[in-house]
């Protein structure tokens, strides 16, 4: 797994360098039959079952909207994990996402919204950087978050319908006592719907 | 660099990102979906 992690990150840096640009992996996930595939993950590592109701098992849950899903593991320490689906229970689908972040770092914690983000309350307590069609809080000085970015979802991905993206960047400290600055969050997403107070 | 060719320039990187874990027994025959930050 590290040989082909490696490998991928040398190539993206290669085509980075190449053509000027600062692509970096964000997920990869991969849908699989868990027959075929399920000794071979085995051997990769020690796969911990996540809590249901824990903050990381909501987060990727999101990511899988489509689907119910009934158990969620983590690779080691890495941002990698697997779920068992009850969508297709006959055949035990198992979704895959690896987050490439070397270990647990940090993770994205996105709220979305159809209503435009009020910046007139943020740019009273934050310093907002503006940069194409989005906003950078580079340095929000909130313990375990490192940034926030507001952007128009629906302009990025061609969407028909409105849709905008508050993103935080949350550093993880401790993967084995992952915390969300949860109340930090919704303070920040209040701001930006004029109900904060 | 407009966004049309950056679109293009992600595609292709997401094209060879696919064959090089392809190449990995674990991911042969898979469907992968790859998201850039």
């Amino acid at each position: 797994m590290k040989e082909m992690l490696q490998e991928i990150e040398n190539y993206l840096s290669e085509f980075n360098n190449d053509h000027g640009l600062d692509l970096a992996i964000d997920t990869i996930r991969i849908d699989f039959q868990k027959q075929h595939k399920k000794d071979a993950l085995d051997r990769l590592g020690c796969w911990r079952k996540i809590t249901p109701n824990s903050n990381i098992s909501s987060k990727l849950k999101k990511r899988l909207n489509a689907d119910e899903i009934t158990s969620a593991y983590q690779l080691d320490k890495e941002n990698i994990y697997y779920f068992n689906s009850s969508t297709a229970p006959s055949n035990h689908t198992v979704k895959s996402i690896l987050n490439i972040l070397k270990d647990v770092s940090e993770i994205d914690v996105c709220f979305d919204t159809p209503i435009p983000p009020s910046l007139d309350e943020l740019q009273k307590r934050f310093n907002l950087t503006h940069y194409k069609d989005s906003v950078y809080i580079n340095t929000p000085n909130i313990q375990m978050i490192e940034k926030v970015i507001i952007y128009n979802k629906a302009i990025k991905n061609g969407l028909n319908a409105p849709l905008w993206r508050i993103e935080f960047t949350v550093t993880i400290p401790n993967v084995r006592h992952l915390a969300i600055p949860l109340h930090d969050i919704k303070e920040i997403i209040d701001l930006t719907r004029g109900t904060h107070g | 660099m407009d966004k049309k060719q950056r679109k293009a320039l992600e595609a292709k990187a997401k094209k060879k990102i696919k064959a090089i874990m392809r190449q990995y027994p674990l991911f042969k025959d898979t469907a992968i979906t790859i998201n850039f930050k």
